[in-house]
C-alpha cells in the first residue's frame, strides 16, 4: 500500500453527490444507476475478492452487493427525512462485506490460497524457502477473513478498499480514532497469528 | 524491546500510509530516537505487505469495466420479476376475496335486493385492486415489511451475527 493511492484519490468526497444520482435512479434515470455503480465498482470487488479468491465469484458477490444495496436504498430513501446525505456508500460497503463474510462461511467455494497465488504456487517450484513464504502469505491472507468482526471491517475497508480512516469511520458508524485503534488490534492480532508456531494455528 | 504504548496504535495507521499531518510529524520525530518503535514499524509494514491482496489482473479489470451495465441489465431483470411476483399476489388476493364473498353469500339468508346491492359494492374493490398492482410494481412486494436498515443485526455490537444474507 501506497500513502497515495490512485483508488483513494478517485474515491469521491461529497456523500451529496452520491444522494443527487441515487434520486435521479429513484426517478428512472438509468445513466445515474451505472454512475453509481461506475463510481464504487472498485473498492466493492475489492472488499469481495477478499473473502471469494475466484474472480468470478467476486465478482459475482460485487453484482449482488450493488442489487441489495439499490433495493434496500429505494425502500429508504423515500422515507430520508434526515437532513443528512443518505448514506448509500456506507450501506454498499457494509452489505458487500457481510454478503462476503457469508460467501466464505457457506465455504462452497472457499478456499485459502487466495486469487493468483494458486497458479504462481504450482508453476514455481523454487525451493522450501519460496514454498514456505507463500503458505505463510496464504495463510496470513486467510488469516483476516477470521479476525473478529469489527477488527474485520476495519481492516478490510482500510487495507482492501483503501479508504481513509475517516470514511472507514463514516461507514461503520464509529470515530476516526477508534478506527484507528481498532486498526492497530487487528494488526496486533495478525502479528500474533504470524510469530505463533504453526501447530497453535 | 517492546514499542512504546502511547506511540503503539498509531504505527499501524503510519504504516497503512494514512496518518493526519500532526500524527505523522509526531510519529516521524519518534521513529528517530525510538529503535523499537523503528522496529515495529518495520515488522508492521511488511505484514501489511503480505496481507494485502494482489491487485486485480487485467482481465479482471477488463470485466469489471462491464458491471455497470450488467449490474443495470441484472437490476431491470429483478423490478420484472418483482413486478410480477407482486401482480400474482394481489390477483390471488382478489380471487381469495371472491371466494370469501362467495362463500359468505352461501350461510347468509337470502332477501329480496340484497344481490343488486352486493354486485354493486364489488365493482369498487376491483377498481381498488388494480390499483394496488400499480402500486406495487413500483417496489418490491417481498421485502415490504422490512427495517429500512439493511442490518438486521446491531452493528455496534462486536457479534459476529451475519444476517444480513438472509435479510435482504
Amino acid at each position: 500500500m501506497s500513502a497515495t493511492h490512485p483508488r483513494l484519490a478517485a474515491l469521491p468526497a461529497a456523500p451529496q453527490a452520491d444522494d443527487a444520482l441515487l434520486r435521479a435512479f429513484l426517478q428512472g434515470n438509468g445513466r445515474a444507476f451505472e454512475e453509481l455503480v461506475k463510481r464504487y465498482q472498485q473498492p466493492v470487488y475489492a472488499l469481495c475478492r477478499r473473502y471469494a479468491p475466484r474472480p468470478d465469484d467476486a465478482r459475482d458477490l460485487t453484482q449482488r452487493a450493488f442489487l441489495r444495496a439499490f433495493a434496500a436504498s429505494k425502500r429508504a430513501r423515500l422515507a430520508w427525512r434526515s437532513s443528512e446525505p443518505f448514506p448509500f456508500r456506507a450501506w454498499l460497503f457494509r452489505i458487500a462485506i457481510n454478503l462476503g463474510k457469508n460467501h466464505a462461511r457457506d465455504g462452497a467455494r472457499w478456499q485459502l490460497v487466495p486469487l493468483e497465488a494458486a497458479p504462481e504456487r504450482s508453476a514455481e517450484a523454487s525451493g522450501a524457502a519460496r514454498l514456505e513464504r507463500e503458505e505463510h502469505t496464504a495463510r496470513l491472507r486467510a488469516a483476516v477473513v477470521g479476525l473478529p468482526r469489527r477488527e474485520r471491517e476495519v481492516f478490510t475497508l482500510r487495507v482492501d478498499a483503501e479508504l481513509p480512516f475517516a470514511e472507514v469511520a463514516k461507514t461503520l458508524g464509529i470515530t476516526e480514532n477508534n478506527a484507528k485503534v481498532t486498526f492497530h488490534h487487528a494488526m496486533k492480532r495478525l502479528q500474533a497469528l504470524v510469530r505463533a508456531p504453526e501447530d497453535e494455528q | 524491546m517492546n514499542p512504546c504504548d502511547e506511540l503503539a496504535p498509531l504505527l499501524a495507521a503510519h504504516a497503512s500510509g494514512e496518518v493526519s499531518p500532526d500524527e505523522r510529524a509526531r510519529v516521524e520525530a519518534h521513529l528517530q530516537s525510538c529503535e523499537a518503535c523503528r522496529a515495529e514499524r518495520e515488522d508492521l509494514a511488511e505484514l501489511l505487505a503480505a496481507a494485502a491482496l494482489p491487485a486485480p489482473s487485467e482481465l479482471e479489470q477488463r470485466a469489471l469495466q462491464q458491471l455497470p451495465g450488467q449490474v443495470h441489465s441484472a437490476w431491470r431483470a429483478e423490478e420484472r420479476a418483482r413486478s410480477h411476483v407482486s401482480r400474482w399476489a394481489v390477483g390471488a388476493a382478489a380471487a381469495a376475496a371472491l371466494l370469501a364473498f362467495g362463500a359468505g353469500r352461501l350461510h347468509r339468508p337470502v332477501r329480496p335486493g340484497a344481490v343488486a346491492v352486493q354486485s354493486q359494492s364489488a365493482q369498487p374493490a376491483a377498481a381498488d385492486a388494480s390499483l394496488d398492482v400499480d402500486a406495487l410494481a413500483d417496489g418490491p412486494v417481498e421485502l415490504a415489511d422490512e427495517s429500512t436498515d439493511p442490518y438486521a443485526y446491531d452493528p455496534e455490537t462486536g457479534s459476529d451475527d451475519l444476517s444480513l444474507e438472509g435479510d435482504l
